[in-house]
């Protein structure tokens, strides 16, 4: 016990010399600008933004996770449903610190509300996470003090499970819509988003819950978790294959924004025609989930949602890199025909900023909220 | 109230550039910044080879993307068809940049005219550092700051929102010409109402057929061009006979 | 690679793709718009001030437009600057020009990063490290203009002391026509023969051709709008040289008037814009002219009325074949048979085709179209060809084209300069002492008029400079050393070739003061900086230019108060130093200047501010005091004239000259009697022949052919063995004379140089030879000459000629300023040309050499 309360101090203060990092890099930002980040004008936006949408992703995935005991009323899973929607909202957090130091006038952010666009996808998206996150700290007060099925509760988790589908949709049109980057136009972004928030959020959910089942010792008899890891094997399935399509669609097609687009030097690097990640970070857990004896060690669930956790990361980032890896226009005079990049240290120190305080909340919400609590 | 457009004749376009620094010049845009810009191209393999300029700007197109897809209505349009941007309203998302089919946005990714601020000096006593020149000649952030520009746009635009070419809305409003158009030394540029049947850019647009960047997309651009760079003469054969 | 190029061309032509948009839904979309707009329903309808209306007026502005002129290079456009509290904020031209139109180039607006350059000296200063060398920080202190022009006049006062006023030495740079105030008359009054300008630098040897063929020592104007064939040899009208601004006002015009063809081994501005592209091999444009030449006569494409004709109407003109002199009846040219005798009659479309490396049939068809364009056809005759070892025939031959077209002085040809007329300064002689008038009968420093250095400016031997020898003469001790030296906006250490040189011979002079805006590599060498002030803002002066078929004089002034302490070289310095003389018991110099009287008051001046005015005024008087008007604009007054800031000359006289040449025979000359006459009086001053004097300069010509226009092989340093690539030097858009590189937008906008790449000095190379010596775009490169070596950026570039490499001057600064400069003092950025170019000759012009002289070799680095 007193070697985990070592453990438990050191964690803390990790976390908390990491937040004084971030809080640094926060002040470097509005003092100097985000000429600090390996970004430019061709590249406008990189890892802070990836990781904004991955989180925020994560975290719709979470509250989509949450609607199965909450909406749809299967009441097995319910013993995780207080500990999702604490997750999403911990997420959603670290996500607003990442994007949040993205922005370069953050000050401005009045004027969301002073002077709204509808017309525009941010706008939008922003609104959906504002509201969503506000009705899931509604609902968590419910749930956190005893009500889980008043009409108004319901009504909460009905609407975070609309705004949680919503959001991902809005996410993949702020892309979908851009008609001057071929590849990213269209509602196959969409799509493709709200696939990837429901397996990371899954997968995100799984990691960490065995992780704290390991560290503490207690929790959801492990059973449940393999039929959640029987819905997280069908996400990463669907993913695959939508990949793939995506793959032969964009390896078949002669536009020439996606022959420019092939070009680029991915990120991760290639194995034949598939990028690294997406062999290692979602085609071979899909295979590892497969296998049913993987599948039912906690080991083998561990490794697994921890490749896809990654692989979702990394993909986020190749799909956000690559579609912005090569001058529009005239930009193509100052700047060289493709763009490498790597992150500068200051992008790395906003992702660790946003997970920590990420983290740091999961950390005192796992010891004081009890997160596994479930009704009668 | 009129509709503004542009008009580039290729053809008296010499591709020298003039438009984009007398730009920089007017609009106390920092370095590394385009409002003004071009596309170039040297096409061929020697000694069959030409080059190729096509000057570029903000297109004001009447269905922006930049101003769809901008949050806060920092970037909109104004009644005379001109692509006005607020900085303070400006969150520095950089949409309006991702989305911009003809990459005439750019963001402040520093506090601007850093150049200028520097404070060392080359030769003790002898010469100045950037910054104590501009404090003795006076101006805001650069020497030659022109205050004209803060009439409608903050003079020098802070690190952290975008800037683009504004169609010199603050000279178009006292009946001037935009800079480019001024500076232009080849008179490459016809500026006007293109709502008015009998301005000039109307009379050029129907004398000859002209294009416009990306059109395929939708966006129905308000730069015009008319005439090819480099009209050659080449003796005409029967098919290549 | 290919393929990518493909792809990339693929992607951009996705992005240009709307040619193919329906012209039916662009109508709607077009009408939908003005539809939207009607809707709005304004009434107001916007009218735009042009230019020249908004001139007469400040407008609206919270500024005014103050008339001024840009010397950023010698096109000596007039300008306006927008003046908002003293300060300069804008640049554009003088739309009271009839030279400039109105029109700016792109690199006058780089004036304001000139004037308003951090690194521009704030005071004088004096070296506190004895030690002279590239290495030595002269360690450079600020002193009073007090101190600073008594060490000067210490130092001159020593000179006359001790009877060796010879041993002083005026450099000139960039000048107005106020320079004889320091230049010539300060010079004389000391007592030196040793004023040394830069023009042997500039462009010489262009002037040589039209000289020995029609009299002209000159630049020339075009008519291009008129003309129906325009053939540019190695000029760059779009990007450099002269009339920039007038010449791409109308280009657009001309191109579709005219056929346009550039012969150049680098894809220039010019060339992109032209209807033929001629890539020859550098220094074999003279085979090319005699082909053209060769073909005209062939086919008796020769302008009749100009030339004449054979008495019977035969022609004689067979390849191959000598023609009767007597046969031919000439009208306004003189030696037309004999050239043809001499030089052309072997000279074929396929001889030259060998020696250019350009196809047969394109040296016939622009021989053949230039020749029908006659009379309206140009022969334009640039430094590229001619700043060359053998360059003055190639400046003959080029130029003598014009005589065949009759286009010399003709509707759509090639023009002189139209009469203009201010005045000269008072004349030193009465202030000339014994001591000047002897000090001044020693020998030049720069050798001009010496058996290897003819020099034959207007048909006087010895009469050029030889700016870059001066570096040989200070060195050598020969004919004398130099003790005391002023210098004033040059930068010889940069602008010549072989620089070193002068580093060492600076490093030699005991005593030199340098005035300059920027301490730069010649400043690295002097015991004095003086700060100048910037000509176009700064400054009282005025030059002439010619463009349009119209002359302009147009004057600078100071537009702002000079920055920090800086003062005017041509006028004031000099009038401070003549005060501080008279202190010193010596009172000529200054007693001169005081005849420079205001022609408005009959004051004279009384101090260096006044003088600077008065000169000016006292120069240009016959142009605006009503009394004295002798042709042109009109003007009421001084101040009538200081707003306007330009005068214009009344329109181009065409075939006055006509059988009027100033050539010896009065008519355009194919053999040259006035050249003939010039040589024969060079080796008649040293007890020789002609021959034995062209073998001693490297030209190949010998008897009769010596005065005749004709095609000479180039003289090249360094073996292809070694050296595989030809260096081809050129000229930016930016460049204000190599002066820009301080300016941040210089490199910010540097691409509008064809091939060329922002925030860099890119050597342009063709793919093939770039992938024959393992270079690729980006790589660091070390190019070397027999003469030196530079570090620089490698280019792929289709517009460069296989086996040369192109690179434009301007960067390599290792001095200058902070951007200049990679590491102010130590370090350039980017690579000088002039460090690969040898120090060699046209030593009939005197020019100093700068293309087809050099071999070099590439490595990575």
């Amino acid at each position: 016990m007193s070697e985990n309360k070592g453990l438990y101090g050191i964690w803390l203060a990790v976390l908390g010399i990491a937040i004084v990092v971030g809080l640094i890099t926060a002040v470097k930002l509005f003092s100097q600008g985000h000429g600090l980040f390996n970004a430019n004008d061709v590249l406008i936006w990189t890892l802070p933004l990836g990781v904004y949408i991955y989180l925020a992703l994560a975290s719709s995935g979470l509250t989509l996770l949450a609607a199965i005991p909450l909406v749809f009323g299967v009441r097995k899973y319910e013993p995780f449903a207080k500990r999702l929607v604490f997750l999403a909202i911990a997420t959603l957090v670290g996500a607003f610190v990442s994007i949040g130091l993205e922005l370069g006038s953050v000050f401005h952010m009045i004027y969301i509300m002073l002077s709204p666009n509808f017309s525009s996808p941010i706008w939008w998206m922003g609104a959906i996470y504002s509201v969503e996150l506000a009705v899931l700290l509604v609902k968590f007060w419910k749930m956190h003090t005893g009500d889980w099925h008043s009409g108004f509760s319901k009504f909460l988790g009905t609407a975070s499970f609309i705004l949680a589908l919503a959001a991902p949709l809005m996410i993949g049109s702020v892309f979908g819509i851009t008609e001057s980057r071929v590849t990213y136009f269209g509602p196959v972004m969409s799509i493709y988003c709200l696939l990837m928030a429901f397996l990371s959020g899954t997968a995100l959910f799984i990691l960490y819950s065995l992780v704290v089942n390991k560290v503490t010792g207690n929790g959801v008899p492990a059973e449940l978790y393999d039929e959640v890891a029987l819905i997280f094997t069908y996400a990463a399935g669907v993913v695959a294959v939508f990949t793939v399509l995506k793959y032969a669609i964009e390896s078949a097609t002669v536009v020439p924004e996606f022959l420019v687009y092939r070009q680029f030097e991915h990120a991760f690097g290639t194995v034949g025609v598939f990028h690294t990640e997406v062999l290692l970070g979602l085609f071979l857990p899909f295979v590892l989930l497969l296998i049913r004896s993987v599948r039912k060690a906690a080991g083998g669930k561990i490794v697994a949602s921890a490749l896809i956790l990654i692989g979702t990361l990394l993909m986020h980032m190749e799909i956000l890199l690559a579609g912005q890896s090569h001058p529009v226009g005239p930009k193509a005079e100052q700047f060289p025909g493709f763009i490498s990049y790597f992150p500068s240290i200051w992008e790395i120190l906003v992702f660790v900023f946003a997970l920590a305080i990420m983290l740091l909340l999961y950390t005192l919400g796992e010891r004081y909220l009890k997160l596994t609590e479930a009704p009668e | 109230m009129p509709r503004y457009a542009m008009v580039i004749d290729l053809q008296r376009c010499v591709g020298c550039g003039a438009c984009s620094i007398a730009c920089r010049n007017e609009n106390n845009v920092p370095e590394g910044i385009y409002w003004s810009n071009k596309i170039t191209e040297t096409v061929g393999t020697f000694p069959n080879v030409r080059y190729h300029y096509i000057p570029t700007l903000c297109n004001h197109c009447e269905y922006a993307p930049c101003v769809r897809g901008c949050p806060t209505k920092a970037m909109h349009k104004l009644e005379n068809g001109i692509t006005m941007h607020d900085p303070k309203k400006c969150i520095g998302c950089k949409y309006c940049e991702f989305n911009c089919p003809y990459g005439v946005i750019y963001f402040n990714w520093e506090a601007p005219h850093k150049f200028w601020r520097d404070k060392r000096v080359e030769i003790k006593d002898g010469t100045a550092s950037p910054s104590e020149l501009v404090k003795e000649v006076g101006g805001k952030a650069v020497p030659y700051y022109n205050p004209e520009r803060d009439a409608t746009l903050p003079g020098i635009r802070p690190k952290g929102v975008v800037e683009k070419c504004t169609f010199c809305d603050h000279r178009v409003n006292l009946g001037e010409l935009p800079r480019c158009v001024e500076a232009c030394p080849a008179d490459a540029r016809i500026f006007g109402d293109i709502s008015d049947p009998k301005s000039d850019i109307s009379a050029l647009l129907g004398k000859f057929r002209p294009f416009r960047l990306r059109e395929q997309i939708g966006t129905n651009p308000h730069v015009f061009y008319i005439r090819g760079y480099n009209p050659a003469a080449y003796q005409p054969t029967k098919g290549g006979v | 690679m290919k393929e990518k190029q493909e792809k990339h061309r693929s992607f951009m032509k996705d992005f240009l793709d709307d040619f193919k948009m329906s012209r039916r839904s662009f109508m709607k979309k077009a009408s939908a718009a003005t539809g939207g707009a009607i809707a709005l329903g304004g009434a107001f309808t916007p009218s735009f001030r042009t230019l020249a209306e908004a001139s007469e007026t400040s407008g609206k502005g919270l500024g005014e437009w103050i008339a001024s002129t840009c010397q950023g290079c010698t096109s000596w456009c007039s300008k306006q600057v927008y003046v908002i509290d003293g300060r300069a904020v804008k640049v554009r031209g003088n739309p009271n020009s009839k030279v400039n139109l109105g029109a700016g180039c792109p690199r006058s607006h780089l004036g304001l990063q000139q004037v308003y350059d951090p690194d521009r000296i704030k005071t004088p200063m004096k070296r506190t490290n004895a030690k002279k060398g590239r290495n030595e920080d002269p360690k450079f202190v600020p002193i009073s203009w007090d101190e600073a022009l008594n060490t000067i006049a210490d130092k001159i006062m020593e000179l006359r002391k001790n009877n060796e006023t010879h041993k002083y030495m005026l450099m000139r740079g960039r000048y107005s026509y106020m320079r004889d105030v320091l230049y010539d008359r300060m010079t004389k009054i000391i007592g030196s023969p040793n004023n040394i300008s830069h023009s042997a630098i500039c462009a010489e040897a262009e002037k040589f051709g039209p000289y020995y063929t029609e009299g002209y020592w000159n630049y020339r104007q075009y008519d291009v709008t008129n003309a129906r064939y325009v053939l540019i040899w190695g000029a760059d009208p779009l990007a450099a040289n002269r009339q920039v601004s007038y010449y791409s006002a109308v280009w657009g015009d001309v191109i579709g008037k005219a056929t346009i063809a550039v012969v150049e081994p680098r894809l220039s501005a010019t060339a992109g814009k032209a209807d033929e592209w001629l890539p020859v091999e550098p220094g074999h444009d003279g085979a090319l002219a005699a082909a053209i030449a060769h073909t005209i006569l062939v086919e008796g494409l020769w302008n009749k009325e100009f030339v004449g004709d054979f008495t019977d109407g035969q022609n004689r003109f067979v390849p191959g074949a000598v023609v009767d002199e007597e046969t031919f009846e000439e009208k306004h040219t003189y030696g037309v048979v004999k050239w043809w005798n001499l030089e052309l009659k072997d000279k074929t479309v396929e001889w030259a085709a060998e020696r250019t490396g350009l196809p047969v049939e394109q040296i016939q068809r622009v021989a053949l179209e230039f020749g029908q364009a006659a009379p309206q056809a140009i022969s334009w005759v640039g430094g590229g060809p001619v700043m060359q070892v053998r360059g003055a025939y190639t400046s003959m031959i080029c130029h003598a084209l014009n005589g065949l077209t009759g286009g010399v002085d003709n509707v759509g040809g090639t023009l002189a300069s139209n009469k203009e007329y201010t005045d000269h300064f008072p004349e030193p002689d009465d202030f000339m002492d014994e001591i000047a008038k002897k000090g001044k009968k020693h020998g030049k420093i720069d050798h001009r008029g010496r058996k290897e250095f003819p020099c034959l400016n207007e048909g006087k031997p010895g009469s050029a400079v030889v700016t870059n020898n001066a570096a040989e003469g200070i060195l050598n001790e020969d004919p004398n050393e130099i003790k005391v030296a002023i210098a004033y906006m040059n930068n010889f250490t940069f602008s010549c070739g072989q620089p070193e040189r002068w580093e060492r011979a600076l490093s030699k002079i005991p005593f030199l003061v340098h005035i300059t805006t920027n301490a730069s590599e010649f400043s690295w060498f002097a015991d004095i900086l003086l700060p100048d002030a910037h000509h176009m803002f700064e400054k009282w002066g005025y030059v002439k230019s010619i463009g349009n078929g119209y002359r302009h004089v147009t004057i600078m002034q100071p537009v702002i108060k000079p920055m920090w302490e800086a003062k005017i070289d041509e006028t004031e310095m000099p009038w401070l130093i003549a005060e501080k003389l008279n202190e010193r018991g010596f009172s000529n110099l200054l007693d001169h200047y005081k005849t420079y009287i205001d022609p408005e008051t009959g004051k004279a001046p009384t101090n260096a501010q006044e003088f600077a005015l008065y000169a000016l005024k006292y120069a240009t008087q016959n142009l605006w005091d009503p009394a004295k008007y002798k042709g042109g604009d009109k003007f009421n007054g001084w101040e009538d004239f200081r707003k306007a800031g330009v005068w214009n000359s009344d329109p181009y006289p065409f075939r006055k000259r006509w059988s009027n040449m100033k050539t010896k025979t009065k008519k355009f000359e194919f053999y040259s009697e006035t050249l003939k006459e010039a040589l024969e009086k060079h080796a008649e001053n040293h007890k020789t022949t002609v021959d034995d004097i062209l073998e001693t300069c490297f030209y190949q010509a010998r008897n009769e052919q010596a005065f005749i226009p004709h095609y000479e092989e180039p003289y090249t340093n360094g073996t292809e063995a070694e050296y595989p690539f030809l260096f081809v030097d050129h000229k930016s858009r930016l460049n204000r004379e190599g002066r820009s590189a301080n300016c941040p937008w210089y490199y910010d906008f540097k691409d509008v140089d064809p091939g060329d790449t922002v925030w860099d000095d890119v050597a342009k190379i063709n793919p093939l030879d770039a992938k024959k010596i393992g270079v690729k775009t980006g790589d660091a490169i070390r190019i070397t000459s027999p003469t030196g070596s530079i570090t620089c950026t490698a280019k792929m570039w289709e517009g460069v000629r296989p086996g040369t490499v192109a690179k434009c001057y301007g960067q390599g600064h290792w001095v200058y300023g902070r951007l200049a400069a990679k590491e102010f003092g130590k370090i350039p950025r980017g690579g000088n040309n002039n460090d690969l170019i040898p120090a060699v000759y046209d030593r009939l012009s005197g020019s100093t050499v700068r293309h087809a002289a050099t071999r070099v070799k590439i490595e990575k680095v």
